[in-house]
C-alpha cells in the first residue's frame, strides 16, 4: 500500500505569541485617554496659548478664553471620552454576543429607534434643543431594541443570527419612516440632518449628565457580561454544560448594549465606524478574552473619540468638521488599514 | 456669465433711464398672445407662439412674479411656503403648492396644470441643462418637457435682480407704465430707500447669520443681492468672508465672537432661535445678544413690495437699538 504523503506545503508562518491583555496594557491606554483630554482642552479652532488655556483652567476669569475653555471645550471633551467608551465596549459586546466580527452597535435597531423617535419629536413635538432630543432618542433607542430583542429570540432565547437579521429589519423599516416625516416637513428635515451626523459641538454639560447614568448601567452590565461571553464563544451548549444561563447572559448583554448605544446616539447622534473599528483594534492588543476586550475597547473608543473631535477642529478652521464626519473619514481608511496590516484576531 | 453681466448692464441702463422712457423700450406687454421671446440669465433664448399666461415657478422666483402681478398657477419651493416670511403678504390660496422640498416636486400635478412656462432663480455657475430649484438635470428634463424653463440669476445688487424680474413680469402682459401698480410699488420701494439711507447714516453695524449645531454661518453681503443693495444704500456691515468664501463665511462657535456688531440679524430659515444664541456660551456674551438686538434676517423675494417691507423694519432697528459693539 503506497502510503500517499501530503502535498508538501509551505510550513505554516510561525503564529506569533498571542497578545495578551494586561493591566499595563490598561494603564498605557488610560494614560494615553487623559493626555487626549488634556490636548483637547488646549487644542481648538480658536488658537489659545498653552499658557492662557492653564490658567484660566486654574482661574475662570470671564475672558472669552475662559468661556470657550469651560463653555465649549470641556463639556465636549468629557461628552466624547464618556460617548467613546460607550460606543466601544457596545461595540464589543454586539460582536461578541452575534458572534460576528462585522456587527457594529446600531445592528440591534437601537440607532434607527433614536433616530425615528428625534424626528418625531421634531416633527409632532417641536423639540427644538438637544436635551429634548436626548430623552426621545433614549426611548426610541429602547423601544426599538426591546422589539428587536421580541422578534429575534426563539425558544432557546435571542439566537445571535436572528437578532442581526431582526435588527436589519426593524432598522429598515425605521428609517423608512424617518424619511417618510422627513420628506414631509423640511424644518424636521433641516433640524434632523444635523443631529445625524453625529457630533459633541454645542452640548452642555447637562446632556453629559443626562446621558451619563445609562452609560453607568451600560458599564456595569457589560463588566458582567465579560466572563460569560468567553463561555459564550463556544456555543450555547457547550456554555450551558459549563453553568452558564445563555438567554440570561445574552438578556444581560443586549440590554448593555442597549443603555450603551442608546445613551450615546441620545447624546451625539449616531457616530459611524466606531463601534465597529474600536474592539477590531481592541482585540490586536488584548487577545481574544473579553475580560481584557472589553476595557481596552472602553478606552481605546474614548482615545478614538476625543482625538477626531480635536482633528474636526483644526482641519477647516475657523470653521469645524462635525467628529460624525471625522470617524467616517478616519474610521474607513484605518479599518482597511487593519484588514490589510494585519491578520485580525478571530472571534 | 458675460452675457448674464451684459444682460444685467443693459436692464440697468434701461431702469437708469426713468420710467417713461423705459416703458417705450421694452417689448409691447400689449402683445398678450402674440409671439413672446426671452433671453434668461443661463443664456437660453427662449421663443413662444403666444406669450405665457400659466406659469409655475420656483418659491422665490414665484413669489417675486406675484408681486409684479402675476399670480403662478403652481408654486414649488424647498420648505412649505406657508412657513416662510417670504410669503407672509401672498394668498397661498390663490396658487397650488407642489413641492415643499427642495427637488421634491409634484410632476403629474404640474403637468396637469398645463403651465406656459416654468420660473426658477439660479446662481452663477448654472446652465440651461442645470438650475437651481431641481433636483438633478434628469428632473429638470422632465420638466422642461411640460414647459420651457427660465431662470433669473440672485446676483448683484437687489436692484438688478428686481429689474430684470420686472422686465419678465412686463413681457408677459404686466403694466409698468406710469400710474400701474408697479410704479406706485416703486415710488413706495425708493422712499423706503432714502429712509433706510438715513437710518444707515446712524453708523450701525450689522451681521447678518444663520447658527446651528456645528457653528455660525456670517453672511457676506455682496454675495446676497438684498444685502449688497443695503450695503450700497449705506447700512454698514461687519467685513466678513475670507477670499474664497461664497455666500457664508462659517465661524465654529469658539470664533463665533470673531464680529461684534451692533444688530445681528438672524435667518428664519431653519436657524438657532433668539433663545438658543442666548444660551451659547461665547456667542450670547456679545453685546448686541445680550442687548436683545437679534432681529430676524427675512430672505424676502426679488420685487418692489417685498423689499420695502422689510427695509422698513431694517429702518425702525437701525433707528431704535442702542450702540452697544
Amino acid at each position: 500500500m503506497t502510503t500517499i504523503a501530503p502535498a508538501p506545503t509551505a510550513a505554516p508562518a510561525t503564529p506569533r505569541p498571542a497578545r495578551r491583555g494586561s493591566l499595563r496594557g490598561v494603564l498605557v491606554l488610560t494614560g494615553l485617554l487623559v493626555l487626549a483630554g488634556l490636548l483637547s482642552l488646549a487644542i481648538g479652532s480658536r488658537n489659545i496659548p498653552l499658557s492662557t488655556v492653564v490658567d484660566v483652567l486654574l482661574d475662570p476669569d470671564g475672558s472669552d478664553a475662559s468661556t470657550i475653555v469651560h463653555g465649549l471645550r470641556i463639556p465636549r471633551t468629557v461628552l466624547a471620552i464618556a460617548v467613546g467608551v460607550a460606543l466601544g465596549v457596545a461595540g464589543a459586546l454586539m460582536q461578541g454576543h452575534t458572534r460576528n466580527p462585522l456587527a457594529e452597535p446600531g445592528l440591534l435597531g437601537v440607532e434607527a429607534g433614536a433616530a425615528f423617535a428625534v424626528v418625531i419629536g421634531i416633527y409632532a413635538f417641536g423639540v427644538t434643543d438637544l436635551t429634548g432630543y436626548a430623552w426621545f432618542s433614549l426611548v426610541g433607542a429602547g423601544l426599538a431594541a426591546a422589539a428587536v430583542f421580541a422578534i429575534g429570540s426563539t425558544r432557546g432565547g435571542p439566537d445571535p443570527v436572528s437578532l442581526v437579521l431582526a435588527g436589519m429589519a426593524i432598522s429598515a423599516l425605521l428609517y423608512a419612516l424617518t424619511q417618510v416625516v422627513v420628506l414631509r416637513d423640511v424644518d424636521t428635515l433641516d433640524a434632523y440632518r444635523f443631529w445625524a451626523v453625529g457630533s459633541v459641538a454645542s452640548r452642555g454639560m447637562d446632556v453629559f449628565w443626562q446621558v451619563l447614568p445609562f452609560i453607568l448601567v451600560g458599564l456595569l452590565l457589560a463588566a458582567f457580561s465579560a466572563s460569560t461571553l468567553n463561555l459564550l464563544q463556544l456555543g450555547d451548549d457547550v456554555a450551558s454544560s459549563l453553568g452558564l444561563h445563555p438567554m440570561r447572559a445574552k438578556i444581560i448583554g443586549v440590554l448593555g448594549v442597549m443603555m450603551l448605544t442608546g445613551a450615546a446616539t441620545a447624546a451625539c447622534g449616531p457616530i459611524a465606524f466606531l463601534g465597529l473599528v474600536v474592539p477590531h483594534v481592541a482585540r490586536y492588543f488584548s487577545g481574544i478574552d473579553y475580560r481584557w476586550v472589553i476595557p481596552y475597547s472602553a478606552l481605546i473608543g474614548g482615545l478614538l473619540l476625543v482625538v477626531a473631535d480635536v482633528v474636526g477642529r483644526v482641519v477647516v478652521r475657523p470653521g469645524e468638521l462635525q467628529v460624525g464626519i471625522v470617524m467616517a473619514m478616519l474610521g474607513g481608511p484605518v479599518f482597511i488599514y487593519l484588514v490589510r496590516r494585519t491578520r485580525m484576531v478571530r472571534i | 456669465m458675460r452675457n448674464v453681466l451684459l444682460a444685467t448692464t443693459l436692464v440697468l441702463a434701461l431702469a437708469a433711464c426713468g420710467s417713461d422712457e423705459q416703458s417705450s423700450d421694452e417689448p409691447e406687454p400689449q402683445a398678450a398672445g402674440g409671439p413672446w421671446t426671452w433671453t434668461d440669465d443661463v443664456g437660453q433664448t427662449i421663443e413662444l407662439d403666444e406669450t405665457p399666461t400659466k406659469i409655475a415657478a420656483y418659491g422665490d422666483a414665484g413669489a417675486a412674479l406675484w408681486n409684479f402681478g402675476i399670480t403662478p398657477v403652481a408654486l414649488f419651493h424647498y420648505m412649505d411656503p406657508a412657513d416662510d416670511p417670504t410669503f407672509e403678504d401672498l394668498d397661498l390660496s390663490q396658487t397650488e403648492v407642489i413641492g415643499t422640498a427642495y427637488g421634491e416636486l409634484e410632476l403629474e400635478e404640474l403637468a396637469a396644470l398645463q403651465p406656459d412656462l416654468i420660473v426658477t432663480t439660479t446662481y452663477d455657475g448654472d446652465t440651461p441643462e442645470s438650475m437651481y430649484g431641481f433636483k438633478d438635470e434628469a428632473q429638470l428634463a422632465k420638466v422642461q418637457e411640460i414647459a420651457p424653463v427660465v431662470a433669473v440669476e440672485q446676483s448683484g445688487s437687489a436692484l438688478d435682480v428686481i429689474a430684470t424680474n420686472e422686465e419678465l413680469a412686463a413681457s408677459l402682459g404686466v403694466d409698468t407704465a406710469a400710474g400701474s401698480d408697479v410704479a406706485e410699488h416703486k415710488a413706495a420701494f425708493e422712499d423706503a430707500s432714502a429712509a433706510l439711507t438715513e437710518a444707515a447714516g446712524l453708523g450701525r453695524t450689522v451681521l447678518p447669520m444663520y447658527a446651528e449645531d456645528s457653528g455660525l454661518y456670517a453672511v457676506i453681503p455682496a454675495d446676497d443681492p438684498a444685502m449688497a443693495y443695503f450695503a450700497d444704500l449705506g447700512v454698514q456691515f461687519e467685513e466678513t468672508g475670507a477670499k474664497d468664501d461664497y455666500y457664508w463665511e462659517i465661524l465654529s462657535w469658539e470664533n463665533s465672537a470673531k464680529y461684534d456688531p451692533d444688530i445681528i440679524l438672524n435667518s428664519q430659515r431653519g436657524s438657532f432661535t433668539t433663545e438658543q444664541l442666548e444660551e451659547q456660551p461665547v456667542f450670547g456674551s456679545l453685546a448686541a445678544v445680550e442687548a436683545g438686538q437679534v432681529h430676524p434676517w427675512k430672505f424676502k423675494s426679488m420685487d418692489y413690495p417685498s423689499l420695502t417691507a422689510y427695509m422698513a423694519e431694517l429702518t425702525d432697528w437701525l433707528t431704535n437699538d442702542a450702540d452697544v459693539a
